[in-house]
């Protein structure tokens, strides 16, 4: 940055070096923006509901396990286009798509088994194409944003 | 050894959102600070630089590779406050909305000290092409060259519109001395 183009007593000088000094960026703009994106995601959803009936004419049925050795297990039956998959996305890892994906077990059928310190948790699936599904055999979660969320509980026993 | 932009941009194409936020952590200072100077709203611009980044992470995974990043970035961010600018015409306009503005202009902001408070007022004062002109130019330090790319106004325009700002600027800081 330079301020060639003002005269050495310009006014504007001061003026501009304060200006300079800016507002401070909001800490945490990277889990808002990841936030609003996910938000704009549910809207797509919503809007594109008709264009996936196809999919959802088969049901999501999905299913967990809570072992405490083992893990929690996410099975989900779902039919995707060939050589697409399905993530796991929740609190349990920022909501980051591609941290957790379910391993094709079958025709149609989804699996992934995660260890997860006892505690209350959201969580979605998503698949490659940005869609968002809940789980229909869990507690939906209020969610701020509209996405289709559901909670999965982990006691300690 | 820090990474260049153009090895951050793959990143986020491939996915990694440490990524995106490497860049964020690079060029939101000052996107921050144009927006907040332009909206008069540190509220607004921290919901203007979330839309830029959804933005622009939405185009690197379809593919945009940006030849210069900062540039890029500001032009998506420009683009934002004007449109935020529109919505907020949208609900008020005419002689009611200009006192609005006045109002929201010259309200006490505790966090300010009374010189940057100063400031903003006479900055709310400039129309909205002149004070993005000047911001560009003299705060975020942009070429010419760049604020016609950020712009898509004329090179020749962004001369007169900069000039004028200084001018206005100028008797209006004078009145306070």
């Amino acid at each position: 940055m330079n301020t060639d183009d003002l005269e050495p007593d310009d006014p504007l000088r001061v003026a501009v070096g304060t200006l300079r000094e800016g507002e401070p960026v909001v800490p945490g703009l990277a889990d808002r923006t990841r936030r609003r994106a996910r938000r704009q995601v549910a809207r797509r959803w919503t809007g594109g509901a008709l264009g996936l009936a196809a999919v959802l004419a088969i049901g999501v049925i999905a299913t967990r396990q809570t072992d405490p050795a083992d893990g929690v297990t996410f099975t989900l039956a779902l039919a995707t286009p060939t050589g697409e998959g399905v993530s796991l996305v929740g609190d349990f890892n920022d909501w980051e798509r591609d941290r957790i994906r379910l391993e094709p077990v079958g025709h149609d059928q989804w699996k992934v088994t995660v260890k997860l310190p006892p505690g209350r948790y959201r969580y979605s699936y998503v698949t490659d194409d940005g869609t968002w599904l809940a789980d229909p055999d869990a507690p939906p979660a209020l969610d701020e944003f509209g996405t289709p969320t559901s909670v999965v509980t982990v006691t300690s026993e | 050894m820090t990474p260049t932009d153009a090895a951050l941009i793959e990143r986020i194409a491939a996915g990694e959102s440490a990524a995106l936020a490497e860049l964020m952590d690079r060029y939101a200072p000052g996107l921050m600070r144009y927006a907040t100077h332009f909206l008069q709203s540190a509220d607004d611009a921290d919901e203007v630089l979330q839309d830029t980044f959804v933005r622009a992470d939405r185009a690197i995974r379809k593919g945009v590779r940006p030849e210069h990043v900062s540039a890029w970035l500001f032009r998506i961010t420009v683009n934002r406050c004007r449109s935020r600018r529109r919505q907020f015409w949208r609900f008020v306009s005419g002689e009611a909305g200009e006192a609005l503005i006045a109002r929201a202009s010259t309200a006490p902001r505790a966090e300010m000290t009374e010189w940057r408070d100063e400031i903003s007022r006479a900055l709310a004062q400039l129309s909205q092409p002149t004070r993005e002109a000047f911001l560009l130019k003299h705060v975020e330090g942009l070429t010419y060259e760049e604020m016609a790319d950020v712009t898509g106004a004329g090179i020749p325009a962004l001369k007169m519109r900069v000039s004028r700002a200084c001018e206005r600027l100028r008797e209006l800081l004078a009145d306070l001395r």
